[in-house]
């Protein structure tokens, strides 16, 4: 049976990404519960594999088909796309795990600023730029930034180092502000 | 030596053509075996002309994988996609790769497959057994007849997300070829819509197949520019149908409540029943249990009350199976998240064991999909359809109560149903 309290952190990551103006669109959750989980220490069971563009999970995805089927999340037609939206059932979600989403909630926040404008092509290169990190324990900034150029073939140098870089700084950030980083 | 051409009467594609390297598979144990394993369970205790065995779906899946194929490669291709096609001496051995990896699908279905899945052992799933049947040494001079690497035919069998060594092997072509028979347009899809509607006389699963297919194309996604499987704007009526196609079977047939009640006790049997309570994932002991030793074992134990799976075997032997106590309704689902759930906590305080949850929703959906308009544009699908958001996901859920207590079970929810409704859900710890 769907994991009904997944899907209420997922909903609120989305609801938190509509409420600044994200597009909001498959890239966007994927990356953003990516990013959660793994820089902001939520603890979400839908595992993530390396795939053709960066972290991706196939568990959420049809976690996401689910929830639609659910009424709890619906999707909004766009020319480049559909946007993600909360559903018109999605106050009964909140409603019956609001301890979860509350624990969650700085999390959410602070991921949710972070990527809510970002463009997929921007998105990408962060997320792997993560994965890499999480994957290869102790490694520096240079040698992640190679590695990651490994994986995204097209990326240039300064563009792979700024990912480097920007993942570290939140790092930095998500500590400051209490989560586990 | 020319290669002879056999062909195979089908009574959804007419005919299905093979030749002799492909027949060589088609003759092999792992693939005979389908036969013996129904493509819908139990489903013929509810739509009695439901039969079909998986056997015919594969050879289906196959046939379609090279229509689909013969058309993508053969379409006018969007100068954004051009680098990922191989050159076109190559065409030929993926068109086989397609073919096989279609054929050989669903080789790691165990009985009863989809009411089963979580009784494998070692935290398998049918995809693991399919690869290694497909890697395994007995199929190792089919596929060097060819010749085509195991591993390109069990890629497109199986799909990234279940593919052992993970999806991060799998090339933009890898998934291109595994999309055409998994994908929004996948042709296991249309296939088993097709034959599952025929053989249980529902009409719902029909649609325009041909006009379809004949509309796909490779196209760069409009999100990420990937290429990925797409329809000319011509084909977004029978696109559509497809959805709704799909979610009218999902509703009517894969769903329905009987059905799922002798699932349910198909897998209490099975659980009782196999060594330790799963499926053996050895190849050997797989080829071997097919739905003729499972249901001669509930045939055997309907009757011995000391048997293992006796009560479930009884139920499906003589029709003894769970009735619906609830089954979720729209106003219930306004005020309440989870109403079937709400109903079966209620009532198994009441009722205990002799109530059951079962509930659904369904996990893939794709209505999302890249569309060439006319101008050359490729937007999304949803833009272009006024229909594909309307569809929504399917989803059941249901309260099942044996039958010997169905009449005041129905009682109890008569006098209670409001009062369960109402009341809030309690979060509970993970």
């Amino acid at each position: 049976m769907t994991n009904l309290r997944e899907g209420a952190i997922i909903v609120s990551l989305i609801d938190a990404l509509n409420q600044r103006g994200s597009f909001c669109g498959e890239t966007h959750v994927q990356k953003g519960a990516y990013f959660l989980r793994e820089l902001a220490g939520v603890p979400l069971e839908s595992p993530f594999t390396l795939y053709l563009y960066g972290p991706y999970s196939f568990r959420l995805h049809e976690l996401l088909n689910e929830l639609r089927a659910e009424e709890l999340v619906k999707l909004e037609p766009k020319p480049m796309g559909a946007s993600w939206r909360p559903g018109d059932r999605y106050s009964l979600l909140a409603q019956a795990f609001p301890t979860t989403i509350s624990k969650v909630r700085p999390a959410v926040e602070f991921i949710a600023e972070r990527v809510a404008k970002l463009g997929v092509l921007e998105l990408e290169p962060l997320a792997t730029a993560l994965y890499v990190e999480r994957t290869n324990p102790g490694l520096n900034a240079e040698t992640r930034a190679r590695e990651l150029r490994a994986i995204k073939t097209r990326l240039d140098e300064a563009t792979a180092k700024k990912a480097v870089e920007t993942v570290d700084s939140w790092h930095d950030q998500a500590r400051s502000a209490g989560l586990p980083g | 030596m020319a290669k002879h051409v056999h062909e195979i009467r089908d009574p959804i594609h007419n005919f299905i053509t093979v030749d002799s390297d492909e027949r060589a598979v088609i003759d092999s144990p792992p693939f005979q075996r389908l036969r013996d394993i129904h493509q819908l369970a139990l489903t013929y205790l509810v739509y009695p002309g439901a039969t079909h065995r998986r056997f015919e779906h594969s050879l289906g899946v196959m046939e379609l994988a090279g229509r689909v194929f013969d058309v993508l490669v053969r379409a006018k291709r969007h100068r954004a996609v051009e680098d990922y096609f191989p050159p076109q001496d190559k065409l030929a051995y993926w068109r086989h790769v397609v073919r096989m990896g279609a054929l050989c699908h669903d080789l790691g279905h165990m009985p009863f497959s989809h009411a089963a899945e979580g009784l494998m052992a070692n935290g398998y799933h049918h995809e693991n057994l399919t690869v290694d049947i497909i890697r395994d040494e007995s199929m190792r001079s089919r596929w060097e007849a060819f010749p085509l690497r195991a591993d390109d035919v069990a890629k497109v069998a199986v799909g990234p997300a279940k593919w052992p060594g993970g999806a991060s092997e799998f090339s933009p072509w890898d998934k291109l070829m595994t999309d055409i028979v998994t994908d929004a347009f996948g042709v296991d899809r249309v296939d088993y819509l097709l034959r599952d509607s025929l053989h249980a006389g529902v009409a719902y699963g029909r649609f325009d197949h041909y006009r379809l297919i004949d509309t796909l194309c490779v196209l760069p996604s409009p999100v990420d520019e990937a290429p990925v499987i797409g329809i000319e704007a011509g084909g977004i009526h029978a696109a559509e149908a497809l959805q709704q196609a799909r979610y009218f079977m999902f509703s009517q047939l894969y769903l329905h409540r009987v059905r799922r009640a002798y699932d349910l006790h198909l897998l209490d049997f099975l659980s009782a029943w196999l060594p330790g309570g799963k499926y053996s994932t050895d190849i050997t002991a797989h080829l071997r249990m097919t739905d003729n030793e499972v249901l001669a074992a509930i045939h055997a134990a309907a009757p011995d009350s000391s048997a293992a799976g006796h009560e479930a075997a009884l139920r499906i032997v003589e029709r003894k199976h769970f009735r619906v106590l609830y089954s979720r309704r729209a106003e219930d689902l306004r005020m309440s998240l989870e109403p079937e759930r709400a109903i079966y906590e209620g009532a198994r305080e009441v009722f205990g064991d002799a109530v059951r949850l079962d509930g659904y929703r369904q996990e893939t959906q794709s209505i999302d999909f890249a569309v060439l308009r006319d101008d050359g544009a490729v937007v999304s699908s949803l833009q272009e359809s006024e229909i594909l958001n309307r569809i929504p996901g399917a989803a059941a859920g249901y309260v099942f109560v044996v039958p010997e207590r169905k009449e005041e079970a129905r009682r109890w929810l008569a006098a209670n149903h409001d009062v369960i409704l109402s009341q809030p859900r309690k979060e509970t710890e993970p």
